[in-house]
């Protein structure tokens, strides 16, 4: 996600490399997005007590 | 809630709250933040989508004016409906908002987010006064838990969600007439900015504190002073200059002050002795990119032809409300859902500092 942020405004200080920053700023934020979706989902979608016994 | 969710023997118990409802609906945050982060990635991909020309993008209306929209009143409005609409019962001490009427709030930011992807099939009108309902809504039910609670101490959150509201409706109508959002996509950026300047400031230190307490640290984070009304104060000049007169050589001044005084603030946080914690990095990175964006701002307005389009509000939107939303969706979820978290995390939910 910093990457993503850093990226994403970098992208403004090099208009140059501005598309590649832009893809790559996108790229971050899916994947930083996705790795919460993998790894929270169920915990939201989940009943309150699971993994009580932890 | 962590505490309240547990009998004195350590026994998990059923919250009240979870009786008669599907667990998704137990709490405002379940189906907010799991809604916001599919949220925030279909809009990105259909965004990126369209700038590579795979698709056309909110015909009418425009994909940009859509993406910034959907990022701030689609996405981030959902994070900060689910933060809060399970943050005031804790600062109400009321029943949390919970069953059919949150299924019924979270079925309405739905209907927004596909309402608005469908523009082109629902006609303009219809899909503006449909997607623009969500947050007067919230509004409504978050003014009523606080004054029936009378706690009249978190009316600084409702007047900001009441910021959003009336940006959104802004937004709207000033891309309808004008074509672009100017108004309207300002006061709604500086909703989102104050309020993680006022509740990532709330968190910020707190969970610092008690990370710092229970390494040993013999440094603590510095309790709310003058340095943090100060930054509060240069903040909220800053925004409303902001909304107001964008290119302003005044408003460029506030965003430096205002940028100085959350750097003293975060450096007050003691953020260097905790960066090894991901959850807490994750926070202060997120108030760092507060700061970043004042600064930015600042320059591109100083030093023309410094800082190409959008580069100094993405430091906002990417960086501190991609920064600051995820990391507390992801402590909210640890924390809020008792066991999930392998190590005790302290509730977000309640906090004491102004």
């Amino acid at each position: 996600m910093i990457a993503a942020a850093l990226l994403r405004v970098g992208a403004g200080a090099f208009p140059q490399a501005y598309m590649v920053l832009i893809g790559t700023a996108g790229a971050a934020w899916t994947a930083a997005f996705a790795l919460f979706l993998f790894e929270y989902a169920p915990m939201l979608l989940g009943p309150r007590v699971e993994r009580s016994a932890a | 809630m962590q505490k309240s969710a547990r009998k004195p023997g350590g026994q998990p118990r059923i919250d009240p709250a979870d009786r008669d409802t599907i667990p998704l609906f137990s709490y405002g945050f379940r189906p907010f933040f799991l809604g916001a982060a599919v949220w925030a990635n279909v809009a990105l991909i259909l965004l990126m989508g369209s700038l590579a020309g795979l698709w056309n993008l909110a015909p009418g209306y425009g994909a940009l004016a859509w993406h910034g929209h959907e990022m701030l009143f689609g996405y981030a409005s959902g994070v900060v409906a689910g933060f809060l609409l399970t943050a005031v019962p804790n600062w109400t001490g009321r029943l949390p908002v919970a069953g059919w009427r949150l299924a019924l709030l979270f079925a309405l930011w739905c209907l927004g987010r596909l309402a608005f992807l469908a523009i082109g099939v629902t006609g303009a009108l219809p899909t503006v006064l449909i997607e623009s309902a969500f947050l007067p809504c919230l509004l409504v039910v978050m003014a009523r838990e606080i004054v029936v609670g009378r706690n009249w101490r978190n009316l600084k959150p409702l007047v900001l969600v009441g910021l959003l509201a009336a940006a959104d409706i802004a937004f709207h109508a000033e891309v309808l007439i004008t074509g672009t959002p100017n108004f309207g996509l300002r006061a709604g950026m500086a909703g989102l900015v104050a309020l993680i300047v006022l509740i990532g400031g709330r968190l910020t230190p707190s969970f610092t504190h008690s990370w710092l307490l229970r390494a040993g640290s013999p440094v603590l984070p510095a309790s709310f002073g003058l340095a943090d009304q100060l930054a509060l104060l240069a903040s909220g000049a800053a925004l409303l200059a902001w909304i107001a007169f964008p290119g302003a050589t005044l408003t460029a001044l506030l965003f430096l002050t205002a940028a100085a005084t959350l750097s003293v603030r975060l450096w007050r946080w003691e953020g260097a002795r905790a960066w090894r914690e991901p959850l807490l990095l994750v926070l202060h990175a997120g108030y760092g990119f507060v700061a970043l964006g004042f600064l930015l701002g600042a320059l591109a307005v100083l030093v023309p032809g410094s800082l190409a389009g959008t580069a100094a509000l993405h430091a906002w939107t990417v960086g501190a409300v991609g920064l600051m939303t995820l990391g507390v969706m992801t402590r909210a979820t640890r924390a809020g859902i008792p066991g999930a978290s392998l190590r005790p995390h302290p509730s977000p939910w309640r906090s004491t500092a102004p």
